[in-house]
């Protein structure tokens, strides 16, 4: 599907808008420079790992090649205790999502058996790859997407979780603060093809 | 069925003399109020199909209060089917022994909330402290209020009349209680770290989760949660049980309506297209799920609610409490939340809390915190008619003598004096009379009958003239006509 470039550029001015942050890939080895440099920031360590859901197998496979060892992609056959645990101590998570919308610069996420919200959440640094053709040009395009999926998924997936933006405060004097009590930093990984 | 609502029983000179006389709270209640006057303005005016799509919804919104009773039966049916529970609680005592029956049935031991207006009006942590179970308000704001045992000051900014010294005194009191590491700084950046680990241990311990709702879709039994910290992601991601309670009010009857209303909350309340996080649940979890609540129960609370249908107030039932008549109002803006004495303040606390109450809880509120400049009514994006509402308060009020007698007493004699022209030269004539007799050569100030007197006490009252404008007419004519 062609890319439309009017679209790319309103979700990326509105997602910056929102404090979040935008990379662009087209292949593995770059957005494994990406995750170095996001991974050496953020003190990642054996303690404080990255974790991963949500990814289409391709994009799975490119951080697989990464051959990071502190980083667990979330299989639906491990012990979703342990995970969450990883997820509590990560210092980066890594997501996939539904579809992103332009003009509210968001992206949604379903929660599903192969797919966890708790990247998205629990560590400090948030990472949504999302491929350009997933951007629709409206957040009401958006909502009639995600319609569509839960009546031809024939079941409405649990949660489902719309972010525009890192986690913000302004409950002191008034004063924005990042990183209340989900992540500091948004990153959204555009993955041009 | 009347509602139930707390508030607080000083008398309204008290709560108002208390307010003005809080520095801290005056001036970023007066900053917040603006900035979010000035954002909001803007944005939709740079968004044309969000106006639009505004229109649109309080048309939805005000049919969808018409079929309440439908709709929320078509809710129930649908979460249910997905395994959820769902009760209507009746009034405020109802909801709240209804949530403590579940909290006992799981021996929680530490409840995690994420911010909802409903669970002030029932009161539900007082509740729960009393039976003996923890419950931990995870908004920052409302985690600061409840260290302080205060109320919100303001439905956005819950902890507005609190500055950084005095929240830096409460987490230093809590982390040496808790026996944890204190704040670095009363560096706001540094409070707030604090609260995130403070915080963060307790999601991830907690047994039973609380949240509120912004929007209930009948269509497809969805619960919409709107916050910018992610706390409420938290709360329907990490605890085993959850328990939503939610206004019967806040249904809308389909998707497409959820379209159109969604992002209505964040653009009036924040100035922006949506918050940070908007969450949507449809049921418990799926088996193999990593996140989400094994137990899902949806309360939905009537609480005086119902009785406002088919009433001249009923479109106040399509308040999505986003703040916007809060920020616009001037008296709000001097005085912040806590003057009102109700959870809900501003000019929709001053429409709701005697409507929902039948007038049992501050009926005084509608005729003491307005002025009639209807600034509420331009913010207002559901468009509610607050002002008339209030103007119509006051009628009902003085019909059902509501005022304390002094106050009856004093417009009754206003009003037989100043009605006619008569009434009011003789008025004068007295109040001259009066000024004489008291002494007093400078200004009428003693003078004000009744609930007036305050008045005389705080202002410049000018002196009665030994002459008025008509006397000097009535004579000055007579004398040309003599000439
Ligand atoms: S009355 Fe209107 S402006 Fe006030 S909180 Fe409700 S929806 Fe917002």
């Amino acid at each position: 599907m062609a890319v439309d470039e009017g679209i790319l550029r309103r979700f990326e001015e509105e997602w910056q808008g929102n404090a979040g942050k935008i990379f662009h890939i087209v292949q593995a080895e770059e957005l494994q420079t990406v995750l170095t440099d996001l991974a050496d920031a953020n003190g990642v360590s054996d303690q404080n790992p990255i974790v991963v859901s949500g990814l289409s197998e391709k994009w799975a496979q490119w951080i697989r090649t990464w051959n990071m060892k502190q980083v667990y992609i979330w299989n639906p056959e491990d012990e979703a205790e342990e995970f969450r645990h990883r997820c509590a101590d990560a210092s980066v998570g890594i997501t996939g999502c539904a579809w992103a919308a332009a003009d509210a610069g968001s992206v949604c996420l379903y929660s599903q058996k192969d797919s966890s919200l708790l990247p998205s959440l629990l560590p400090p640094v948030h990472v949504v790859m999302i491929s350009a053709a997933q951007i629709v040009s409206t957040f009401r395009e958006g909502m009639d997407r995600l319609y569509r999926d839960a009546r031809q998924g024939g079941e409405w997936p649990a949660l489902v979780k719309i972010v525009a933006g890192p986690s913000m405060t302004a409950d002191i004097e008034g004063q924005l603060i990042l990183g209340v009590h989900g992540p500091r930093d948004v990153y959204a990984v555009i993955v041009d093809n | 069925m009347a509602g139930q609502l707390p508030y607080d029983n000083r008398p309204w000179p008290e709560r108002r003399d208390a307010a003005l006389q809080n520095q801290t709270m005056r001036h970023t209640i007066g900053f917040v109020t603006r900035r979010f006057t000035l954002i909001k303005g803007e944005i939709y005016r740079t968004s044309p199909d969000l106006e639009a799509s505004r229109k649109t919804a309080v048309g939805q919104k005000r049919q969808a209060i018409r079929d309440l009773p439908q709709l929320l039966e078509q809710f129930r049916n649908q979460v249910e089917r997905r395994g959820a529970h769902t009760y209507l609680a009746a009034q405020a005592q109802d909801a709240v022994d209804i949530a403590l029956n579940i909290a006992r049935s799981h021996q929680a031991e530490l409840v995690i909330k994420s911010k909802s207006m409903v669970t002030e009006e029932i009161e539900l942590n007082q509740a729960f402290e009393k039976a003996g179970i923890p419950v931990r308000e995870t908004d920052l704001g409302e985690y600061i209020i409840q260290l302080a045992k205060e109320r919100p000051s303001h439905i956005l900014a819950p902890a507005a009349h609190r500055n950084r010294h005095q929240v830096e005194e409460l987490f230093q009191a809590d982390a040496s209680r808790e026996k944890i590491s204190p704040p670095q700084s009363d560096e706001i950046e540094d409070l707030t770290r604090y609260a995130r680990s403070r915080l963060r241990q307790e999601f991830l311990r907690a047994d039973m989760g609380v949240t509120g709702g912004n929007f209930l879709v009948a269509e497809t039994g969805t619960l919409v949660l709107i916050t910018n910290e992610g706390n409420a992601d938290m709360v329907t991601s990490l605890p085993p049980v959850l328990v939503s309670i939610v206004g019967v009010e806040k249904i809308v009857r389909d998707w497409a309506s959820l379209t159109e209303i969604i992002q209505q909350p964040a653009m009036s309340g924040i100035g922006r297209h949506l918050s940070s996080y908007t969450t949507m649940i449809q049921g418990p979890k799926s088996p193999g799920s990593v996140e989400g609540p094994r137990e899902w129960h949806v309360i939905l609370v009537d609480n005086g609610r119902m009785a406002l249908r088919d009433t001249e107030f009923e479109d106040v039932l399509s308040c999505i409490r986003c703040g916007a008549c809060l920020n616009a109002c001037p008296v709000f803006r001097e005085v912040g939340g806590h003057a009102y004495g109700s959870v809900y303040p501003g000019p929709i606390g001053i429409v709701e809390t005697p409507l929902l109450t039948d007038f049992q809880v501050l009926p005084e509120l509608p005729s003491a915190l307005c002025t009639l400049c209807h600034a509420c009514q331009e913010a207002c994006p559901m468009d509610i008619a607050l002002p008339d509402h209030i103007i119509s308060l006051r009628h009902t009020i003085v019909k059902r003598h509501l005022n304390s007698s002094t106050v009856n007493w004093t417009l009754r004699t206003w009003a037989r004096f100043w009605s006619t022209p008569g009434g009011y030269r003789r008025s004068i004539s007295l109040a001259r009379v009066m000024q004489r007799l008291s002494g007093k050569k400078r200004n009428a100030q003693g003078l004000f009958p009744g609930i007036f007197a305050g008045w005389g006490q705080t202002r410049e009252i000018p002196q009665v003239a030994p002459k008025t404008f008509h006397e000097w007419w009535q004579e000055w004519k007579e004398r040309a006509e003599e000439k």
